[in-house]
């Protein structure tokens, strides 16, 4: 497993290196006088990443996965239980007081419900004017500029910065969110499901805002959502997340094409589409597994289409190099057998089982 | 062709408030046949699930709902007392509502949710008075040899709940979101409806689960032959379940159409706009076509299409009354004036417009009202 960056020497941006984060259940009063042991959810649970400038991984799962609470610990809004975070190859794992908040100027995160991430009783503008006081950027003249400035350049017209967030629309709210999280001109933003709330013709606006912002500014993206059309779009590597563990990783057109884990090839054929008429196959059966007590071996193996046996309930499979591109790595045991072996046992509709038995 | 079971005309949804009044719902008709999964699509705020609220009569002041007909198998909805349409609602027209935790009641079992529909709705020779019904829900419970309890767990055991007998049991928070939703549909079927009005269904779902919720709905749809009005905003979910779609926007339709067809011939602009935004698994586009601008204010709105401001190919006749063109083969209605006979157009640009564009709308609108909006 290497967390180098592939094809090249220069130090990665983002660096994670079996990164956790526990969070304790918490216990009635009894069951702490029995002394007995607390529960623990893992929510990110060991977590490799790594992000090269100007870069956007894209981050993918199912609800609960844990891939929120990977941003907000890469992000240094939580404390991780375990492991390394390095941001321009220093260690930020431990930052507190004076370089947490000079960390704050490096990343910065845009939320997904941008009506509950803005202060409803302070103004537009001055919730995109409070990042430039609290790091002490601009002042007087200058500052009231500089806001006027981010404004545009977030398509929003400076006039109304002083309104209130409810007064907008959802589209425009996540305009004031990234402009609020632009203004300390960040190297890093970690986007946590930025367009899930958003309408399908407004979500295409933010995604190019998001674009253009990245080329004008050199900026750096981890995109958590869990709408895999929309990750496509807008990622280079994408994170396929599975209870608190990346499970396949890799450039996303490989991602796409030649997918490896079960659960990545799952997930793609749930893609709902607008093109074709077929029905979608329902693959996955019932849930995740809780994270409070996770399955032993391999996350996936209670609702694998491809299940092996024992193997799978055995050791927490490891992410390998699958062998096609640079990067492309899973977690499955499947790569340790034949590809022949594998199709013989190929549960997906596409390939040459037939499609639409649903029907009826 | 046979009566449709369900039949809306001229539909209008207006609320009351201090800065004028909303058109949530402005004029539109359509209508679902026997066995059709019907689609609406449009983004929040289009006024699609007041829309479904308006047919069921659960606006509440200071909404109005004012209409040509809802014509519910030939009986007119609006004409019906209070008392009747209790019996309709659940009965014969049951809804399922986006968000399954805020509205199944969280300190009932699940069980006792479906099997006290049931009850008020069919012979199950169980008293269904109010002191009855208080001291099923907070002394005894409704007891699990009763009729209806039996009922519940085979609904709830029709809708793919492994193990209905001890989840009966269970309350909301103990299921999770994809569980919750089927506790839904099964309510909604408790009563035998001939329509489910299915409102964002699988919204609040991942789409592992979506997939698994729409199977289940059309299931439904196979095995009992009920009608299904399915409101969402996700295209996709409309491509792969409806039979025919409308598109509505800002209160308006603009476009109805059997599914096939839209998603093949999308005609109006907008419905052209929304496809081409969404991004595709396998397109290489770098941007996506956007629709600039947003969804415009429902208080005061422009006389004509309203979508005119956010139209590449507005034009002159943009500001008059929307009346319905034909668009590609049968059932397929759109509400564009870049259809008039009388309008030249080049791809999407309009070319010319001959004198009797004007008079042609005229009389489609002349037409319409003569024969009480026909539907379309």
């Amino acid at each position: 497993m290497s967390t180098d960056v592939p094809g090249s020497g220069e130090e990665p941006l983002l660096r994670a290196r079996s990164v956790k984060k526990h969070f304790p259940v918490e216990q009635s009063l009894i069951d702490r006088l029995l002394g007995g042991e607390s529960d623990v959810v893992h929510a990110v649970d060991g977590v490799d990443l790594t992000l090269r400038e100007e870069e956007t991984v894209g981050v993918v799962g199912e609800s609960g996965c844990g891939k929120s609470t990977l941003g907000r610990t890469l992000a240094r809004l939580y404390q991780p239980t375990d492991g390394v975070i390095e941001i321009d190859g220093e260690n930020v794992t431990e930052a507190g007081g004076n370089r947490l908040q000079e960390l704050r100027k490096d990343v910065q995160v845009i939320f997904q419900d941008p009506l509950s991430s803005l202060n409803p009783r302070k103004t537009v503008g001055e919730i995109v004017e409070r990042p430039l006081e609290v790091h002490d950027i601009v002042s007087g003249e200058e500052k009231d500029e500089r806001v006027d400035e981010l404004f545009r350049e977030v398509g929003l017209d400076p006039a109304t910065q002083d309104r209130y967030p409810h007064e907008f629309s959802g589209g425009q709210r996540q305009r004031v969110g990234i402009a609020r999280a632009l203004a300390v001109e960040p190297k890093l933003i970690i986007a946590d499901e930025p367009v899930s709330a958003l309408d399908v013709s407004v979500q295409a606006q933010i995604i190019n805002l998001m674009k253009r912002l990245q080329q004008e500014y050199g900026l750096s993206y981890v995109f958590i959502a869990h709408d895999l059309s929309v990750v496509k779009h807008v990622s280079d590597r994408v994170a396929v997340m599975y209870l608190g563990k990346i499970v396949e990783q890799g450039p996303t057109d490989t991602l796409f094409e030649n997918p490896q884990h079960p659960y990545t090839k799952s997930l793609l054929h749930a893609i709902p589409s607008v093109e074709g008429g077929e029905r979608r196959e329902t693959l996955l059966q019932g849930n995740p597994p809780s994270p409070i007590d996770p399955p032993s071996g391999c996350p996936f193996h209670t609702r694998c289409p491809e299940y092996i046996g024992d193997t799978c309930e055995g050791e927490v499979p490891e992410l390998t190099d699958v062998g096609d591109v640079d990067g492309h790595e899973a977690a499955c045991y499947w790569l340790d057998r034949s590809a022949e072996e594998r199709a013989e046992q190929d549960p997906y509709p596409s390939s040459g089982l037939v499609a639409g038995t649903d029907e009826g | 062709m046979s009566e449709p079971l369900l039949e809306v005309e001229n539909l209008q949804t207006t609320f009351a408030t201090e800065r004028g009044d909303v058109n949530a719902v402005d004029g539109i008709s359509f209508q679902v046949e026997e066995g059709e999964v019907f689609g609406i699509v449009g983004e929040s705020g289009s006024g699609k699930s007041v829309t479904a609220l308006s047919i069921m009569q659960l606006v509440d002041a200071p909404g109005r709902v004012e209409a040509d007909a809802v014509r519910y198998r030939g009986e007119d909805l609006l004409d019906a007392s209070e008392n009747e349409m209790q019996s309709i609602r659940g009965g014969e027209i049951a809804m399922i509502f986006q968000d399954p935790m805020s509205s199944l009641n969280p300190v009932m079992t699940v069980g006792e949710q479906i099997a006290e529909v049931a009850r008020h709705h069919g012979e199950y020779g169980e008293s269904t008075g109010f002191w009855s019904e208080m001291k099923r829900k907070y002394v005894t419970g409704t007891g699990s040899d009763s009729r209806s309890w039996r009922r519940a767990v085979e609904l709830l055991d029709t809708v793919g709940i492994p193990d209905p007998e001890q989840r009966a049991h269970e309350y909301p928070h103990q299921l999770s979101g994809g569980m919750k939703q089927r506790v839904m549909i099964a309510q909604a079927l408790a009563a035998d409806p001939s329509v489910i009005v299915a409102d964002e269904p699988t919204t609040a779902l991942d789409v592992t689960i979506e997939a698994q919720i729409l199977d289940e709905l059309l299931d439904m749809r196979d095995e009992f032959g009920v009608s299904v009005v399915l409101i969402t905003h996700d295209l996709a979910v409309v491509r792969e379940t409806c039979d025919r779609v409308a598109v509505m926007y800002a209160g308006e339709l603009m476009e109805t159409a059997p599914t096939n067809t839209l998603f093949e011939h999308p005609s109006h602009p907008y419905t052209n706009g929304l496809l081409r935004s969404i991004p595709k698994v396998n397109d290489d586009r770098e941007w996506l076509d956007s629709i600039e601008g947003n969804v415009p204010s429902l208080i005061d709105k422009p006389a004509g299409c309203p979508f005119q401001d956010r139209c590449d190919s507005a034009f002159e006749l943009c500001d008059k009354p929307l009346v319905s063109y034909p668009g590609e083969g049968a059932g397929h209605e759109v509400r564009c004036h870049l259809y008039n006979d009388a309008v030249e157009v080049d791809g999407q640009e309009v070319v010319g417009v001959a004198n009797d564009a004007t008079e042609i709308i005229e009389n489609k609108n002349e037409a319409g009202r003569s024969v009480g909006g026909e539907s379309l």
